[in-house]
């Protein structure tokens, strides 16, 4: 009997541990959108500094004379998530899987995403809005560094030159995030913006939704290729690939208590 | 298995149930429950009620929370606005926290049922500390005359009606109350003899089985206290977040170290032949 109780428990735990394998498997086909060649009127840079030092820089372009601060990281492919306050605009919680999870987008203690701005090349300031109702224009710089809220509060790696390099180096291609549509810099259709996926975490006491795209987003997307574009020295944006340990043992446990509850049931009913 | 080793591990559920509002781990201190229940728990001692009620519970949090919170991204209805409170739009996201809360007030209830469902009436009142004994032992009886006094009010109520008596005004009231609560009176002295002429309050009362602490005991109170110890601290120190689906719903966190924390409450379900 306990040899039998064990070999149904054990199935059980390895079937949980198979759907446990099966869901971090379907991470590996998250992949960015095909590069599509395109030109752009304006262009913006964008910088993401996390709190391990790895910089992310990108060159957005876009059609239009403003761009608002959050369809700068839609077009860029870098996951983030956000959440609403009010006329405030939107915060930024986590941009590329940093933090892996949270309980509060804008925690009293801990690190945070500090938004700056960068008006035609000038130094960075911080920004006076949520990213939803921050708008720039040709040759401003957005910038995203992760605060410990402890120690010095720099800005974030310098945009100069980024975008210099992407145009240079590339006849305006754009990728990661331009998604379907030709993009041809005419502004016909539109794009799907990045993945606005929130990742893990979670907002607490958010005011409102983040809508997942914004409204009337202009044609724009990444310049230049993006693998050299970026200096990050361990980020990725196309999804932890491998199965996640957390997942695996969370299936297996649940698996394995789930499988023992029902070997109890039989065993209480052949008692009875 | 102690009474007490049992109240230990159902503090330690009840506080990993509480502290988290994450439901993977909620699903595990459930889920280790239920094996508690159906490896150790007494035959007709009201398991299926339990969760029946449970089951009830968690359906009401889950349609209150679906209902009354309109925050979300992902909509599944919208019910016109004009409907008073739930009126609007009925989110995934509410929906997803709803069930979340009910697994949190299943888990918690499931930690807790043990008490009564494993162990006897009169093993928990042993199982109090010696100066709580005495007061446990009339607390339990207080509230064992509620049922009685509910039963009793029933009865002189029909008794009444069949006189002739109608509830009409508030002043026809004291010819039920009064009878009610005489009725209670006598009961409660009745009671008061009995435990009396059975020798309570004068010496150490008698066992027909006496409970003793075994060294299994001390595996189930430490691993179980051990583990709720070691989650609370993991919550406070961030590494086992909370989950909260709102604005956009998300996979919850899952801390492994967090994960086995939760795990130790299986230790009294892997033991049958008690």
């Amino acid at each position: 009997m306990t040899r039998r109780r064990l070999v149904h428990a054990l199935t059980i735990a390895a079937l949980g541990a198979a759907l446990g394998v099966g869901g971090g498997a379907a991470h590996l086909f998250v992949a960015p959108a095909p590069c599509t060649a395109a030109t752009y009127g304006s262009h913006v840079t964008l910088v993401v500094e996390h709190g391990d030092g790895s910089v992310i820089g990108l060159c957005i372009g876009f059609d239009g004379s403003s761009i608002t601060g959050e369809q700068i990281l839609q077009a860029s492919g870098v996951h983030y998530a956000v959440a609403g306050f009010g006329s405030l605009g939107d915060a930024v919680c986590q941009i590329d899987d940093e933090p892996t999870a949270y309980s509060s987008c804008l925690p009293s203690s801990g690190s945070y995403w500090v938004v700056f701005v960068s008006r035609g090349g000038g130094s960075w300031q911080p920004a006076s809005s949520g990213i939803s109702t921050l708008t720039l224009a040709s040759g401003d710089a957005e910038g995203f560094r992760y605060d410990p809220q402890s120690g010095a509060d720099p800005p974030p790696t310098s945009p100069a030159g980024i975008c210099a390099a992407a145009l240079a180096g590339t006849s305006a291609t754009p990728s990661s995030g331009g998604g379907s549509g030709s993009a041809s810099g005419a502004g016909s259709g539109s794009t799907s913006g990045g993945s606005s996926s929130p990742g893990s975490g979670s907002a607490q006491a958010t005011p409102s939704v983040a809508p997942a795209t914004g409204p009337a987003a202009p044609v724009a997307a990444v310049i230049g290729p993006v693998d050299g574009q970026r200096t990050s020295t361990a980020t990725s944006t196309a999804g932890g690939a491998g199965v996640s340990p957390a997942l695996l043992a969370s299936a297996v446990i649940l698996g394995a208590l789930a499988g023992l509850a029902v070997v109890q049931l039989v065993m209480r009913r052949r008692r009875a | 298995m102690s009474t007490r080793s049992l109240a230990a591990w159902s503090a330690s559920g009840l506080v990993i149930a509480l502290s988290t509002s994450n439901p993977v781990y909620r699903v595990v201190v459930l889920l280790c429950a239920l094996n508690l229940l159906l490896a150790r728990g007494r035959r007709g001692s009201g398991t299926r009620i339990l969760l029946v009620g449970i089951g009830i519970a968690g359906l009401i949090a889950t349609l209150l929370t679906l209902l009354l919170s309109h925050t979300g991204q992902h909509v599944l209805v919208r019910l016109p606005a004009g409907i008073p409170a739930i009126g609007g739009r009925l989110t995934l996201e509410a929906l997803a926290f709803g069930l979340g809360t009910g697994l949190g007030i299943a888990a918690a209830l499931l930690a807790v049922s043990p008490l009564t469902l494993v162990s006897q009436p009169h093993e928990l009142v042993d199982a109090l500390p010696s100066p709580l004994a005495r007061t446990g032992a009339a607390l339990g009886a207080a509230l064992n005359l509620i049922p009685g006094t509910l039963r009793s009010a029933a009865e002189i109520r029909e008794a009444q009606r069949m006189r002739g008596w109608r509830a009409r005004r508030v002043a026809d009231w004291p010819a039920v109350a009064v009878p009610v609560v005489l009725t209670a009176i006598e009961g409660s002295m009745t009671l008061a003899e009995a435990m009396e002429s059975r020798a309570y309050g004068t010496s150490a009362r008698t066992h027909f089985d006496m409970q003793r602490w075994a060294p299994y005991d001390t595996l189930v109170s430490v691993t179980a206290l051990l583990g709720a110890a070691g989650f609370v601290v993991l919550v406070a120190t961030g590494v086992a977040p909370g989950w909260f689906p709102f604005p956009v719903l998300s996979a919850p966190a899952i801390s492994v170290p967090a994960l086995l924390c939760c795990a130790l409450l299986v230790v009294p379900s892997l033991r049958v032949g008690h």
